[in-house]
């Protein structure tokens, strides 16, 4: 995998990774990228992709219900800052987004 | 004084009868961590007085005659990457490192309604990638059996407590096999239920479409009365079924193993396996057959495409998933100038090597110009393996297999060659990708004296069938009652 295919990714990715790392990162990529592409050896023409639901159609209950659209306590402001690397005046501290 | 080895079906007798308190119970296993988990690492934190708190409250509420379940006063390890209100909670990571969530896990909540004492976070593979234990980015968990080796992973920490009797039942969680190949390598019995069986919110999410929590314990019967408390609907998780949650406990005795048919699939048999473990794993396929089962042979031919399938979707998966750690809500931040560059150097620092691999190569196969040829592509070969699966299912009841291929390696054996590594799943990653569940129990050991694991795959929604088989077996033979000399 070339290597600004590999810078491309890491910024994707948002991974600081220095060029050294990613080089060695290219070799491990290769070997795996390799191993996952004998798929594209199998047929899969007219198959649709898969989902879990097929099996919860089967269960007595039937497919999945999903919840009622319905407003529920979460939590406080304080409770969420309460991990927050950098806190500001009314939420999480973060540098400048826009110039 | 109790055995370290009791189950937790007697312990809890004990307890209801009052023969046996919850605070003395925990304080027995208190001192055996000291006593042994220096030389296993299976704790990444104990945190006595929570724990004997939770055990005296327990003791206060049997004495009053309060009827409680089955897990009340019973002492269970948590996985590190099940979020325990105030509890510091890592996943094995630095970047989570001081991390203390504001709530529970379904599963935690579950646990505190029944009455069980919530007894420390167990060491993993960071963010559950891995089958060794030694991508934490805290310490190496050893195998009790034999300190040399691994316990298997991502669940080590999980599997080895249990092993070493340090307690009688564990949480893992499950995504390629992380509850059942290292319950295999520690001689242990752990279940992977059907996806959907239990709620997954508060589990720090590695693959959302593979991910299942499940107990780990010396015997199918403990199992029953663990998952009895944490299956069933959570609205917060709406990928969580409202199937009906049997009675565990009482369908043990429903198996009539004279009408069971057992496929044992070619492809499992023919890879590239120990001798030792394909003839010991044969051996307790026979032993059902002595019983009356019926032995048959199934293909699961597209098994060989499963490992690439499964790195392809899990990885794709985990990339999504691990975007929350960005260093600006919670967890560790690093430098920058710019809110670019300070998600990426606290990512770059906060997570280690085979979490950025995977991430790197989950943002790959998701990228544009690749997602259709590999992404997509693993999609629909996920539905044939699934197809093949239901087919097998049409000639039998349950499917037998080993657990791994192996019976263990040592630490450090396979840290330089990911690939191998990754191999160490190949008999368990097809089921996490159907969805089906998956029990492994003891059933014989290599040469070396380390465990061997066979492993019963069943249909969906088939968790009270795999436990009654397999608690028939533990009570016809008595590999699961064996433990390591050094922890005697």
């Amino acid at each position: 995998m070339e290597l600004d295919r590999l810078q491309h990714l890491a910024k994707l990715a948002r991974l600081a990774l220095r060029d050294d790392e990613l080089e060695a990162l290219a070799q491990h990529m290769d070997k795996i990228v390799q191993a996952v592409s004998t798929l594209q050896d199998i047929n899969t023409d007219d198959v649709e992709v898969f989902n879990h639901d097929d099996a919860f159609a089967e269960a007595e209950q039937g497919p999945r219900r999903l919840r009622p659209d319905l407003v529920t306590p979460s939590l406080s402001a304080e409770q969420a800052l309460a991990n927050a690397p950098k806190q500001g005046p009314q939420g999480f501290a973060v540098p400048a987004i826009h110039d | 004084m109790t055995s370290p080895w009791s189950s937790a079906f007697d312990l809890s007798q004990a307890l209801k009868s009052r023969s046996l308190r919850s605070e003395q119970l925990c304080q027995q296993a208190l001192e055996r961590v000291r006593c042994h988990d220096s030389k296993i690492g299976a704790f990444l934190t104990v945190d006595a007085d929570a724990i004997l708190e939770q055990a005296r409250a327990i003791d206060q509420r049997l004495d009053a005659g309060e009827a409680l379940s089955p897990l009340a006063g019973i002492p269970v390890g948590i996985k590190d990457n099940l979020c325990v209100q105030g509890q510091e909670t890592t996943a094995a990571s630095k970047i989570l490192s001081g991390y203390k969530p504001p709530y529970d896990a379904h599963v935690i909540s579950a646990l505190r309604e029944a009455g069980a004492v919530l007894f420390g976070k167990l060491n993993l593979d960071e963010f559950a990638m891995g089958s060794s234990t030694e991508n934490s980015s805290r310490q190496k968990t050893h195998n009790p059996w034999h300190l040399d080796y691994v316990p298997g992973g991502s669940s080590g920490g999980s599997a080895a407590a249990v092993a070493a009797g340090l307690l009688p039942l564990t949480l893992g969680s499950d995504t390629g096999g992380s509850i059942r190949q290292p319950a295999g390598l520690c001689g242990v019995t752990g279940l992977k239920p059907t996806y959907g069986r239990v709620s997954r919110f508060g589990l720090l999410a590695f693959a959302s479409s593979l991910d299942q929590i499940g107990p780990m314990g010396r015997d199918a019967r403990d199992l029953a009365i663990l998952l009895q408390a944490i299956a069933g609907r959570d609205d917060r998780d709406l990928t969580s079924s409202e199937e009906p949650v049997p009675d565990y406990l009482g369908a043990l005795e429903n198996v009539d193993i004279g009408s069971m048919t057992i496929g044992l699939p070619t492809e499992f048999f023919e890879m590239t396996l120990d001798d030792e473990v394909r003839q010991t794993v044969m051996a307790a396929a026979k032993h059902y057959e002595a019983q009356g089962a019926k032995l048959v042979d199934v293909s699961l031919s597209l098994n060989k495409h499963a490992i690439a399938c499964y790195q392809i979707v899990s990885t794709a998966e985990a990339s999504s998933n691990l975007g929350r750690y960005d260093g600006i809500h919670y967890g560790h931040r690093g430098p920058g100038e710019d809110i670019i560059e300070l998600m990426a150097k606290s990512r770059d620092e906060g997570f280690g090597d085979e979490v950025k691999r995977r991430i790197m190569l989950g943002t790959f196969v998701l990228s544009t110009g690749f997602y259709d040829a590999y992404y997509l592509k693993a999609q629909k070969v996920r539905r044939l393996i699934a197809e093949e699966y239901a087919r097998a299912f049409e000639a039998c009841d349950v499917l037998l297999t080993p657990a791994s291929p192996i019976a263990g390696f040592k630490i450090g054996e396979n840290m330089d060659d990911p690939l191998t590594m990754y191999a160490a799943d190949t008999m368990t990653v097809s089921v996490n990708l159907v969805g089906v569940p998956g029990l492994v129990m003891p059933c014989g050991f290599s040469s070396g004296g380390l465990p061997i694991g066979l492993q019963l795959i069943g249909k969906h929604w088939s968790e009270a069938d795999l436990l009654a088989w397999a608690w028939w077996y533990q009570q016809s033979t008595d590999f699961h009652t064996k433990h390591p000399e050094a922890f005697a």
